[in-house]
């Protein structure tokens, strides 16, 4: 067979032997969670850990597997060692799992004394123990009084369930029955995979399949590197703003400044609140891995998902002890609802800015507007008639509006948007502007603005908005209102008074250029600026 | 006698089983143009041509019938097209989201293209504006006990305000209706006092937790109702009208027929088509003594399979139609978008050889169909290869413009001589005909090895053996009749049909065709299929040419011609 008939043969059946592991969990565990939530995921990485291929479940799952498997490799590679067999469990946020209820699996796959590549999974949890069933402790003070996480460890040694250290995971939880049989869907999953990749080798020969998992990480980067360099350079900005760290109702914030440069992303959180007690934080890792999962979704439209590739693309900058990168022992048993999303809003906004200012329509057409960001959620627990606890999270809350696209409403579900972007002139069915005849020198900031011979025009009227040393903020008309004007419950909520909506307009023609949701004593944020070379 | 019919978007087939006394059953066969918006025409031209097979008239055959089972895409087309019924919904107060909200599902039955951006991603359409979405007070607990009563003024109010809206077809499902179906008895009884002339469907009549799917299947039954039953009731009186007095069935999703009049459910008969299809495969691995059977269809835009496991066709765990969700029980045919139209191309970010999901469709289609299709195709590949006759079937077939398309847009790009290039486009579709079929056996925990494998549809049995040598299956069935065997399905009989009475039993005549198979170009037999002998046996490389289709043997392939005229394939080693 030729190779680019080879390579696509072994691409789909890779893709048929990850969703054979993903079927193994879901008929395995039985569990709602993973058969009516779809809350996990599965993947294949190669033999240093990067993820070739992801299900479509939750994409952050899919970038914590590398993570994981990465520290595995380097932590644990030489002392216990890495063999054959074994697999490692943990649901330590400090190292990848995105809160302690995700409880991952992985594993090394063989051929022989070859380590070809590695496979595992990720699926949330009933309980994992800790003081609160359902194990979310709001009010915690530190990690010490939420669920405490149980660094990667193995649970499968030369292919044989580790009795000792099953007990210790299981025993931890209110609801063990479910979780081991989470636990056995999961090796269930992985045994399947490895056996699948060896009878692929065993057809194909190993050097084939190994090649096969890294060109796809390989072509999919090139892939991406050359959209990155046919969209704009710049640095666009986005504050994410999070309520309540379950203690005080105090307000944390994410500043993201996003730096596109030829075909690379320099994502910089460094301007970000002191980390929370607990509960809301996130750590560098699950930062970065709802970062990935933004980029991929978002910058990754018509490309293939291969989670490494955007990874490999993306540059992170984080403080250390913020609440996108707290330290021991700071809590996060509910980042992901809180930290993690705003992360993934601010990754988002600011890529859609970027998009806005391509010159090409067909970028333009995949702007999207942040979708719902920090939730709440809640979780139900109690005992059956015959004693047995329980306890259960209906994800109802979970699913708020997603964000408007360029040319018309997102996905609507009836909740509000925290952060509604720069987009909202669509969204409000005001049709765009006819620009005037374009400088032709002129460089495209978004929709509205074009700059020109040192100075910001209005694309709509032409307006001279001035030189375009001054952030273009301070050129525009500036619009405040409270944000409860904007919200579904208004006053009555408690701190809704602390927020405030800014629009931005062109003094000239009143076409609305800009929209911030902030802090109301909080500066006015240059949301797009352009970088020269 | 029965009568069988498959009404498809192109062609309606008709099957007319007679009743003999011993051994094999004559039947004739008929094929007419589907006739968009009329189905009577199509039916009544098919059953013609299928009379006239026999040697009799229609009338003669109408009157003789003791039944007439029917796959029909009546209320599909309507569901596709928006052409259903104008609706409204009647739910518990407080619930009146739970259609809207569709369970978050955003990328549902989105195609995997779509589902991996972002800007594609919406809810299942609705059928229905949200002002037609009707609460009303009142509440039954998980236990069946109304904790709260029925108010049957706001009840009325509601049908008032929708029908004046202009509803003419209601959904009614309150939250727990199938704990308890009374507060749904109730509102049906009010429609009917207030609009008299509208159509009702109860989602109790369903009873399945899951308030969404019932919601949606009480919806989509409401929006086709009334379109299929007056079809259907339009084609009864045409069928009466030419002396036809027995049983009019319809095929219904879940693998049985229903008699119209008999609780007839018209959502239930939207997959009819397909469900046919694997009903007649079912009947057909009884009949050759298998319980377990993997049945494959290759079409001109995708590839079906279907499971027939322990004697019954496997059913949906998520049971779909389109992008929305079902509550009832729906036999199950999965698909991908990889059929004798699907186009070859090259990957620009990966590289590799793809087919599909893009089709060439009908128009232009095929390059060798010489309809303007320019772009290679699965069948362009093949007959680039040899492997079909270039003359008969539907359309007469130019190899030069196959040549020139796989030449152009992949043997060139990828530095392969056409003979190369076409057979990898063949052996990466079939394997992803393969890694379908693994899904539905070894991802569920059935081995392949122990299945017989059903090939009908017209691309099937050129593909078979080598994606059956793939998955490990021993045996492939081609069956006679292969292209109206949906029809046949829906006649509702064992099938051991046999031979068509006119079929002589001549020795095996044939001619010879150079093709290629492993890079190498021989010269292989082409047998006369209809013409082949009860106990033919045959090895490849060889072809045996069908009316409608053509069988492929590739060297190593074995080949056997049953008593009813079926062909077993015995597969070789994998390619």
């Amino acid at each position: 067979m030729t190779d680019a008939a080879l390579f696509e043969v072994l691409r789909n059946r890779l893709w048929a032997i990850n969703d054979e592991a993903v079927d193994a969990i879901v008929a395995v565990s039985g569990s709602p969670i993973a058969t009516e939530g779809n809350d996990f995921n599965s993947g294949i990485l190669t033999a240093t850990g990067e993820v070739a291929l992801a299900g479509p479940y939750v994409l952050v799952h899919a970038a914590a597997l590398g993570q994981v498997v990465r520290y595995v490799i380097e932590e644990f590679g030489g002392q216990p060692g890495i063999a054959p067999g074994d697999m490692f469990i943990t649901n330590d946020t400090y190292v990848g799992a995105p809160h302690q209820p995700d409880v991952m699996v992985v594993a090394p796959v063989f051929r022989g004394d070859r380590l070809i590549a590695w496979c595992g999974s990720c699926v949330h949890q009933n309980d994992v123990g800790g003081p609160v069933p359902g194990s979310i402790t709001v009010g915690a003070t530190s990690i010490f009084e939420e669920a405490v996480p149980m660094a990667p460890t193995r649970i499968v040694a030369g292919g044989e369930l580790v009795a000792d250290v099953e007990q210790e995971y299981l025993g931890r939880s209110r609801t063990p029955e479910l979780n081991r049989l989470d636990l056995l869907g999961q090796i269930e999953a992985n045994q399947v995979v490895a056996h699948r990749l060896n009878g692929l080798c065993d057809r194909y020969n190993t050097d084939t399949v190994v090649a096969v998992l890294e060109g796809l990480i390989d072509r999919t980067e090139a892939a991406v590197r050359a959209r990155l360099a046919s969209l704009p350079d710049g640095r666009w900005r986005h504050r994410g703003l999070v309520e309540h760290d379950g203690i005080d109702d105090r307000v944390y914030e994410i500043g993201l400044t996003m730096t596109k440069r030829g075909d690379s992303l320099h994502l910089d959180f460094t301007d970000a609140s002191s980390q929370a007690p607990a509960l809301i934080n996130t750590s560098r890792a699950i930062t970065s891995s709802y970062a990935m999962a933004a980029v991929m979704t978002v910058l990754g439209y018509g490309l293939p998902w291969t989670p490494a590739a955007f990874w490999r693309v993306m540059e992170i900058d984080t403080t250390p002890g913020t609440i996108v990168d707290c330290l021991w022992p700071a809590g996060m048993s509910m980042g992901v609802t809180a930290a993690g999303q705003e992360v993934r809003t601010a990754v988002n906004v600011c890529l859609s800015r970027m998009f806005d200012a391509s010159d090409d329509l067909d970028v333009r057409n995949q702007i999207l507007a942040s979708c719902v960001s920090g939730s709440f959620t809640q979780t139900i627990s109690g005992a059956f008639d015959d004693g047995q606890d329980f306890s259960a999270m209906p994800l109802d809350s979970l699913p708020g509006g997603s964000g408007a696209q360029w040319g018309g409403d997102g996905p609507d579900t009836g909740g509000y948007l925290t952060s509604p972007a720069g987009l909202c002139r669509e969204r409000i069915g005001r049709a765009p502007a006819p620009p005037l005849e374009e400088p032709p020198d002129g460089r495209r900031l978004s929709s509205t603005v074009v700059r020109t011979d040192g100075r910001y025009l209005c694309r709509c009227c032409g307006h001279n908005h001035g030189p375009a040393t001054e952030p273009l903020v301070n050129l525009l008309v500036l619009a405040r209102s409270p944000i409860d004007e904007r919200t579904y419950w208004p006053s009555a909520r408690p701190g809704a008074n602390r927020f405030e909506l800014r629009r931005l307009f062109c003094p000239a023609c009143a076409v609305q250029v800009d929209v911030q949701v902030a802090l109301a004593d909080a500066p006015l944020l240059e949301t797009a600026e352009m970088i020269d070379l | 006698m029965r009568i069988g019919i498959d009404t498809g978007g192109t062609f309606t087939d008709a099957v007319v089983v007679t009743d003999a006394a011993e051994g094999v059953t004559p039947i004739g066969l008929g094929k007419a143009l589907s006739t968009p918006g009329n189905l009577i025409a199509g039916t009544l031209a098919s059953v013609e041509a299928a009379a006239a097979d026999l040697g009799m008239t229609l009338s003669e055959v109408l009157s003789q019938a003791e039944s007439l089972d029917y796959a029909t895409t009546v209320g599909l087309n309507a569901l596709l097209t928006g052409g259903g019924a104008s609706i409204g919904l009647i739910t518990t107060e407080g619930f009146e989201a739970t259609l809207p909200v569709a369970r978050a599902a955003k990328v549902a039955g989105l195609s995997p293209a779509e589902a991996t951006e972002a800007v594609c991603w919406s809810k299942p359409p609705m059928l229905l504006s949200r002002r037609r979405i009707m609460g009303v007070p009142e509440r039954i607990d998980s236990s069946g006990e109304a904790v709260r009563p029925l108010d049957e003024a706001a009840v009325v109010a509601a049908v008032e305000s929708l029908r004046d809206d202009g509803v003419t077809s209601y959904a009614v499902s309150l939250l727990w209706s199938v704990a308890n179906a009374r507060h749904e008895h109730r509102i049906a009884e009010l429609i009917s006092r207030f609009h008299p002339d509208a159509h009702v469907t109860l989602s109790s009549a369903v009873p399945r937790i899951g308030e969404y799917e019932r919601t949606m299947t009480a919806v989509l039954d409401a929006y086709v109702a009334p379109l299929v039953a007056g079809e259907i009731q339009a084609l009864a009186d045409a069928l009466a009208e030419q002396g036809f007095a027995g049983q009019l069935r319809v095929m219904q999703s879940r693998g049985d027929s229903c008699s119209v009049g008999d609780g007839l459910r018209p959502v239930e008969t939207l997959q009819s088509g397909p469900v046919a299809g694997l009903v007649a495969s079912a009947k057909l691995a009884k009949a050759l003594g298998h319980s377990e059977a993997i049945a494959t269809d290759v079409g001109g835009t995708s590839f079906d399979v279907g499971l027939i496991a322990d004697g019954e066709a496997s059913v949906a765990r998520r049971p779909m139609i389109g992008r929305w969700a079902l509550a009832h029980p729906v036999v199950e045919v999965v698909s991908i978008g990889t059929g004798g139209g699907s186009l070859a191309w090259i990957d620009p970010v990966l590289g590799s050889l793809r087919v599909g999901p893009q089709s060439a469709g009908a128009r232009p289609g095929p390059a060798c169909y010489c309809r303007g299709g320019t772009l290679p195709t699965l069948t362009d590949a093949a007959v680039a290869l040899g492997h079909m006759s270039e003359q008969g079937g539907v359309v007469d077939l130019d190899r030069a413009a196959a040549i020139l398309a796989v030449e152009r847009e992949v043997a060139a790009p990828l530095g392969l001589s056409v003979p190369d290039a076409a057979d990898a486009v063949v052996g990466v579709a079939c394997s992803q005909m393969a890694d379908l079929i693994r899904r539905m056996t070894v991802q569920r925990g059935h081995d392949p090895a122990g299945f017989v494998m059903l090939a009908y549809g017209g691309a099937a049995p050129q593909y078979a053996t080598r994606y059956a040598a793939e998955v490990g299956v021993g045996e492939v069935v081609v069956p006679a009749a292969a292209s109206v065997f949906s029809a046949l399905g829906a006649a509702g009989r064992d099938i051991s049909v046999g031979p068509r009475p006119s079929s002589p039993s001549e020795p095996p005549t044939f001619e010879r065709r150079k093709a290629w198979f492993n890079r190498q170009l021989v010269e292989c037999p082409v047998y006369d299929g209809p013409r082949l002998a009860p106990d033919t046996r045959l090895e490849g490389p060889a072809f045996i040419d069908h009316p409608s289709t053509s069988i492929v043997l590739r060297p190593g392939d074995r080949a056997e011609i049953t008593a009813e005229g079926h062909t077993r394939l015995f597969p070789g080693p994998p390619s």
